[in-house]
């Protein structure tokens, strides 16, 4: 029997945006090899309702990171099948921590699964925006501006493996965004105005529900 | 809901805008600088989340100032 810790993430890549939020999950799983997690990478086509099940029932992740589009009350995966839904397999979130890289769910989806047992969940509020130059779209890792977001929204995962609480992942993700933002602001690019505006959204949508000192 | 004022601000804004640049917001898809100023002008859901997020942004300058 492993005494490793287990993070499972899904990561579908059906179109532009949650490409772009696959390939930056590849630092997050590659710093999680790092710290010895065993890993459920629920990619591209796997990333269904079927194989979430599936995987969480076989390794019981202790973290679970939720890479996809979203609504106030469901977070979706492969071609925007859903994966949770408030009243629907919520459960399976039961007892853990969640990272929900999504729109909106954790102003109700994320609510309710804390009140059915789910130990903390991370996520945002409003739209998770980013902003991306087009010609970089085949290779997001060159994509310097979506990096900005994602270096900052990746810092709640990077934190918990780490070992952080929730509220200090959160906390952490937040002044990431605020480098990101000043890093932008002295920036003479034309582009600055639309990146810091789009940050500062990020980091008021921001927060968690459930156990500030939860740690995986 | 944004004003008149508001989204009048934001297109004013829009036009420095580069063209290269593009915004995902979520399922609701992406975006270019032509694509924004027509979901404004038509009143969308989409407009009024941009408005929303600009306008907070232009206002944090204030609050900048103010707590300076």
């Amino acid at each position: 029997m492993t005494n490793r810790k287990h993070f499972l993430l899904t990561t579908p890549n059906h179109d532009d945006t949650v490409g772009y939020l696959a390939e930056s999950c590849k630092q997050v799983i590659e710093f999680a090899k790092s710290k010895s997690f065993d890993i459920a990478n629920l990619n591209s086509k796997k990333a269904t309702k079927k194989e979430l099940e599936k995987r969480l029932k076989k390794h019981d992740s202790k973290f679970v990171m939720l890479n996809g589009h979203g609504d106030i009350d469901s977070v979706t995966g492969y071609n925007n099948e859903v994966l949770i839904k408030c009243g629907e397999k919520i459960n399976l979130m039961k007892n853990r921590i969640v990272y929900a890289l999504s729109c909106f769910s954790l102003s109700k989806l994320g609510k309710e699964c804390v009140k059915k047992g789910t130990i903390a969940y991370a996520g945002y509020t409003f739209p998770f925006m980013f902003y991306f130059d087009p010609s970089r779209s085949a290779t997001p890792a060159k994509d310097k501006i979506a990096q900005s977001f994602f270096v900052a929204a990746n810092m709640v995962p990077v934190s918990l493996l780490k070992g952080q609480s929730i509220s200090e992942a959160v906390k952490r993700s937040r002044r990431e965004y605020d480098n990101q933002i000043e890093k932008w602001k002295v920036s003479s690019s034309p582009d600055s105005e639309w990146v810091v505006s789009a940050l500062l959204n990020d980091k008021t949508a921001l927060d968690f529900e459930g156990k500030a000192d939860a740690k995986i | 809901m944004a004003t008149q004022e508001e989204k009048k601000i934001v297109l004013e804004r829009l036009k420095r805008m580069p063209p290269t640049l593009k915004l995902s917001i979520g399922s609701y898809g992406s975006f270019s600088r032509a694509q924004i100023i027509e979901q404004i002008e038509n009143d969308t859901e989409i407009g009024e989340l941009f408005v929303s997020m600009h306008m907070k942004y232009l206002r944090s300058f204030k609050e900048e100032i103010v707590n300076d």
